[in-house]
């Protein structure tokens, strides 16, 4: 999924505080999920979905993450597994404009 | 206007490989000019496949494409290549500049065009069960061996360059000599020995010309049976150090063996003598050096050039009548006993050129012939010996002094291709069993490694970093 362009506004850049994702997913197995800060510096594994072929429930996943810039990544490792995304809501709030000046 | 590269000096540089371009300014006032091309041999590159098609099949403007090695100033013409219309494929070295000249064949009233085209050779790993095919050397030196997939129709593999060329060559089926080839080089009458890698190792001259020696593996010793046409034929053992082992003259035999094999214990050797038809299958105690009776009567009508030994000591024969283009295989035991006939049927002519066999990896349950059905096309098949079954078969294009053989066509068979006239061999070991899962879906064994040892990938996905 593309990150999205934004134009330049003081606002960009400024820490946010990711609470939760919320997908429509299908599959089969387990998706794991890793949030990373920017370059990987740091991350946070989230509790995995257990994918069903069909489901009425949009699952969530709570998370405790607070960094300038992240990603989501989610995958399978075992055999057979596979998952099919529709959408993916990030849950998340501006927090903080800067980190103490001089980091 | 006339076109430009009417001379090698002139050559218009096809720059990077592959190359599909059309020259339309070839006829000029009712002149058809001969024109010239240029390329650099890349990184990688062991032979060319190089096309100039006219759009004509039968007549009109249809050029001769010929292939040169560079400079420009002296060039030299490669392996006597000189093809009208149709694919050629040539040896190549790294960072060599080569010609192609596309020589008119009249002139008329125009316009024309020429679709220049190459293409560079895969390099695929040689696999379990693909079909090695060396040239015969009969039309110049130098032409590659050819490795063929046993899988896939018309499919080149790779090719080795500066490997013998010959009718006569095997390849040992055991460790620890496991896929160690033998072959006959025309050139300089040597028998020439090959790792499993195409790297030669090793070679020995007989002394006398070998004028097409027989080279057949015996499977029960891991060694080769050499049966060369000294005048009278002889017969030796050859070793993968090179070394012969044995001499027998065939005293009162006119100097021409064509189907030759030797028994898993070395006692017996089986042989039909010339190219005549109607020769009987005969033996020879090699034990006592004396003629034995004949195995099998001739055949009316039908010449034998290729014998096998299986493990278990059958003969495989391969009959062919070459007027009414027809053939089979005869499977007999020791005492001569026919095990099975399988014919190729009569809508099936077996030449083109020789019919030769080869041992299979599922020795001596099956065994593989190559044949020629018609003019362009070979046909490599793997029979079942206890019902003839066809288990296998694999077309492939024929090439012969690096020419296509088929007729000018719009859609050639293929670009590349195999020699004819030649031994084929079969690469010894145990197969990798086949993929099964669905049509279209793989299934991951967990850990699986590549021969690389690159893990394959999981399933996975990431965002673009947010908000």
């Amino acid at each position: 999924m593309p990150a999205s362009s934004a134009a330049l506004s003081s606002s960009q850049d400024n820490i946010v505080h990711y609470t939760a994702v919320r997908m429509r997913i299908l599959g089969s197995g387990s998706l794991l999920m890793t949030m990373f800060s920017q370059d990987d510096i740091f991350s946070s594994v989230l509790v995995p979905f257990t994918m069903t072929a069909a489901t009425n429930i949009r699952p969530n996943r709570l998370m405790n993450f607070q960094h300038q810039r992240a990603c989501l990544e989610g995958k399978t490792t075992g055999i057979n597994e596979w998952f099919k995304i529709n959408k993916i809501v990030i849950y998340a709030k501006e927090v903080f404009v800067e980190y103490p000046s001089g980091t | 206007m006339p076109p430009v590269n009417i001379s090698f000096a002139t050559a218009v540089d096809l720059g990077s490989i592959p190359v599909d371009v059309t020259q339309n300014n070839i006829n000029d006032a009712g002149v058809n000019y001969t024109v010239y091309y240029k390329f650099t041999a890349p990184v990688g590159a062991q032979v060319i496949g190089a096309w100039g098609f006219s759009g004509n099949t039968s007549s009109g403007y249809r050029p001769n494409i010929k292939p040169y090695l560079g400079p420009a100033g002296a060039p030299t013409q490669l392996l006597n290549i000189d093809c009208q219309n149709k694919p050629i494929q040539f040896p190549v070295d790294v960072g060599q500049e080569y010609f192609l000249e596309f020589v008119k064949n009249l002139d008329d009233a125009g316009p024309n065009s020429l679709r220049v085209r190459l293409e560079i050779a895969p390099n695929d790993a040689v696999e379990v069960g693909n079909i090695i095919v060396n040239d015969d050397g009969l039309k110049a030196q130098g032409f590659p061996c050819g490795i063929f997939s046993h899988l896939i129709n018309h499919t080149v593999r790779r090719f080795f360059k500066n490997i013998a060329e010959g009718e006569g060559g095997d390849i040992l089926r055991t460790a620890p000599s496991l896929g160690v080839m033998a072959l006959e080089n025309h050139h300089d009458d040597t028998i020439r020995i090959y790792d499993a890698n195409f790297v030669q190792t090793g070679s020995v001259s007989a002394g006398v010309s070998l004028n097409r020696p027989r080279i057949r593996t015996v499977l029960g010793t891991n060694r080769w049976a050499v049966a060369d046409q000294g005048g009278p034929p002889r017969i030796r053992f050859l070793n993968p150090d090179a070394t012969f082992s044995g001499l027998w003259s065939l005293t009162g035999l006119p100097s021409t063996l064509m189907g030759f094999a030797v028994n898993n214990i070395e006692s017996i050797a089986y042989f039909a003598r010339s190219a005549f038809s109607n020769h009987a299958i005969e033996r020879y105690d090699l034990t006592n050096s004396i003629f034995l009776s004949d195995l099998a009567p001739g055949v009316v009508d039908h010449s034998t050039l290729d014998i096998l030994v299986l493990s278990n000591n059958n003969i495989v024969v391969i009959y062919e009548d070459s007027i009414a283009n027809t053939g089979f295989v005869r499977i007999y035991d020791p005492t001569g006993a026919t095990v099975n006939t399988i014919s190729f049927g009569t809508t099936v002519s077996p030449f083109d050129s020789s019919a030769r066999l080869a041992y299979s990896n599922d020795d001596p349950n099956t065994f593989w012939v190559m044949l020629h059905p018609s003019v362009g096309i070979t046909h490599f098949r793997e029979y079942k010996v206890a019902d003839g079954v066809l288990v296998n078969q694999i077309v492939s294009t024929a090439y012969t002094g690096g020419m296509y053989d088929g007729a000018e066509t719009v859609t050639p068979t293929a670009r590349l291709g195999n020699s004819t006239s030649c031994p084929f061999m079969i690469v010894p070991g145990t197969p990798v069993p086949p993929i099964v899962g669905p049509s279209g879906l793989f299934v991951i064994t967990p850990n699986k490694r590549n021969d690389n040892g690159v893990a394959i990938p999981t399933p996975i996905f990431r965002t673009g970093l947010m908000p």
